[in-house]
């Protein structure tokens, strides 16, 4: 192969920049020490102690402390984490050891059992500050019966969907608030309002910041109940979470719907000949899906099963198609865990391959196999198509006939995205609630490759303007 | 002997010996790295800066390099393929890169203006390539390294390596 004229482009760097990079490598610190590996003994070791403590822990929390260790703990440290910064907010548990919310929560246990019955069923007893309990000391003093003021903590609710990514963000941008942050899961959209709205107003809570994160804007009704109960929320966008469809442009796409992708993609669906009764997915090639595409087999590329990008898109499009079918509507009312399964479980038959979450695999794989839809997060998707020769190869299939841009995005045509919001208690908010959200924004702003889209950037500077409060909704 | 002859034998040397000659290893790989990025950039600006940084970044974190998992000539390169996209997403919303074919031939001799040339023609042919393909070319005549080296970087299997470069320097040496 005649390439010298490839050859011949190499040149030798300048000196002068091989003598002064070399100066400005030589002037860097040592590098640190590589921490030495573990041998599988040594793993198995440590696991073996590991495992032998938490079990003793587990039984002596069970059991109750013994008689003298009960004594040198109220006598040795009758104010030990007075404050709660000792006791971390996540992974905090009652004396029967299943996980519960802060003990500050339990409060609010109470006012949501009593204001708001429909949430009281799904809130964990947390018993941590009722007689007889082996952390008693601790949650009695978080609840503010001790001697020092507790500590402010976010407590930021978020239902199945969310939680894992808000987990994220919320996290980092506690760290940087200088601020404790709780996630409590709920089981949906409306649990979430109404474990926020439900509370009502009490003093003992002040020093939390509640805030509820949902996937959808709040309805009229539920608004109504929030300002009766608490005087009034703040409503803040975070952004949109999106899915894009993408391939080769060699093929093209396929004007598919949400109800072909859960025919092509689901591991059930129902029957055709006998729509009550559910079938293992039979179609391998995309006509059987839907008569007007091409004989061309079903592949797609799509995020790892547990990846927040897609559970978005089980969650946006998946389930979308799968409530197209009357049937399984019915079922989510008359059999909520079957519905579940046939709706948000992709067959795993080969015709759904997980990729990478990561640009030049992600795009390689479309460039290399041209019959593939690849499922893609709105932000891996651009970040890839900045180069524009990429975008002469790969592109986006639009789904209901509505191609995916930032304009069908914000209006709510597009089907692969949904609207994420937060809303926030205003009557237990104590002033820093603009710096956190604010901060919690530009930690979303900060996820390039995910799959939401952040607000606007000039929101965040709006937010930090407010200063003290956000200003209420008004619907 | 060429440069892409003496390559396998010096990363053997390097990845053979218990403690790194690391003022060896920056002779070595300085050159390949700068010209890796001369080739992806298609222009001399920027080049220093991405080089200086690649090797910033590594000498921090050579400590970390685990040499049963990848030579350390795979190591360098994938921190210097991180580089070059984290600087092109914070160049994102400025100067188009592709765009952006100034060569800057200021007080240069002759020679270096005639290769400086050849980068700029390479630079335009390959523009309408995809970016796999500029990747290969650039890690073979640009950085200089074998093709198992570059499918270990890529994913790809070391004949499609060979395969796919072969068609597009034919299409390259057609236009050229």
């Amino acid at each position: 192969m005649n390439d010298d004229f490839l050859h011949r482009i190499r040149v030798e760097p300048p000196e002068r920049f091989m003598k002064s990079l070399k100066a400005r490598l030589d002037r860097q610190l040592p590098p640190e020490p590589m921490a030495p590996r573990r041998s599988l003994f040594r793993v198995l070791a440590f696991g073996l102690l590991f495992g032998g403590s938490v079990f003793a822990i587990s039984l002596l929390t069970v059991n109750g402390l013994p008689d003298f260790a009960r004594q040198f703990a109220h006598t040795r440290h009758p104010d030990s984490n007075v404050d709660g910064r000792s006791t971390s907010s996540a992974t905090r548990r009652a004396a029967n050891g299943i996980p519960t919310m802060p003990a500050n929560m339990g409060q609010h246990s109470a006012d949501v059992r009593g204001s708001a019955g429909k949430a009281a069923d799904s809130l964990p007893n947390t018993g941590a500050s009722g007689p007889g309990s082996s952390i008693a000391p601790t949650a009695t003093s978080v609840t503010g019966k001790g001697p020092t003021a507790p500590r402010p903590m976010i407590n930021l609710m978020a239902p199945p969907t969310l939680r894992e990514y808000m987990t994220s963000v919320a996290e980092v941008s506690g760290r940087s608030s200088g601020l404790d942050v709780s996630v409590t899961a709920t089981d949906s959209d409306t649990e979430t309002l109404a474990q926020l709205c439900g509370t009502g107003k009490s003093t003992a809570n002040v020093v939390n910041l509640r805030i509820a994160s949902v996937p959808r804007r709040i309805t009229r009704d539920e608004y109504a109940v929030c300002t009766r109960n608490l005087g009034g929320i703040a409503e803040v966008s975070i952004g949109y979470q999106t899915i894009v469809l993408a391939r080769s442009r060699l093929y093209g796409g396929p004007a598919v719907s949400a109800r072909d992708l859960f025919l092509a993609l689901a591991a059930e669906i129902p029957d055709p000949a006998h729509p009550q009764m559910l079938i293992s997915n039979p179609n391998t090639n995309w006509d059987q899906v839907n008569a007007a595409f091409n004989n061309e087999p079903i592949e797609v590329f799509g995020p790892p099963a547990q990846s927040m990008t897609a559970i978005a898109f089980r969650n946006i499009l998946f389930s979308t198609g799968c409530n197209s079918f009357p049937t399984m509507a019915a079922l989510k009312q008359t059999d909520p865990a079957g519905y579940e399964r046939v709706c948000t479980t992709l067959r795993k038959d080969g015709a759904y391959a997980e990729m990478p979450e990561e640009p030049f695999e992600a795009f390689e794989t479309l460039q290399t196999h041209p019959n593939t839809v690849g499922v893609l997060a709105y932000g891996l998707y651009q970040y890839f198509a900045f180069y524009p020769q990429n975008k002469e190869t790969v592109t986006t299939i639009p789904i209901g006939g509505v191609a995916p841009t930032r304009e069908t995005i914000t209006a709510g045509t597009y089907p692969g995205s949904r609207p994420l919001y937060l809303y926030v208690d205003q009557f237990h908010a104590y002033g820093r609630a603009p710096y956190f959200v604010a901060s919690l924004l530009e930690n979303v702003a900060r996820g390039k490759i995910s799959c939401v889209i952040p607000a606007d950037p000039a929101q965040i500077q709006a937010i930090r303007s407010y200063g003290q409060n956000l200003p209420n909704l008004k619907l | 002997m060429s440069l892409e002859q003496a390559a396998p034998e010096r990363m053997q040397e390097l990845a053979g010996s218990q403690d790194l000659d690391w003022d060896a290893v920056y002779a070595d790989q300085a050159p390949r790295v700068y010209n890796y990025f001369r080739f992806r950039l298609g222009r001399e600006a920027d080049v220093e800066e991405l080089t200086g940084r690649t090797f910033e970044r590594a000498w921090r974190s050579r400590a970390h390099y685990r040499r049963d998992l990848a030579g350390f000539s795979t190591w360098l390169f994938k921190i210097a393929q991180n580089v070059r996209l984290d600087f092109l997403q914070s160049r994102r919303g400025h100067l188009p890169i592709d765009a952006a074919l100034d060569v800057a031939m200021d007080g240069t001799p002759e020679k270096e203006a005639e290769r400086n040339s050849d980068l700029a023609r390479l630079s335009t042919l390959t523009k309408g390539l995809p970016d796999r393909e500029r990747e290969l070319i650039a890690l073979k005549y640009g950085a200089g390294i074998n093709n198992r080296l570059i499918a270990q970087l890529t994913g790809l299997s070391e004949s499609n390596v060979g395969t796919i470069l072969h068609r597009v320097v034919q299409t390259l040496r057609s236009r050229w």
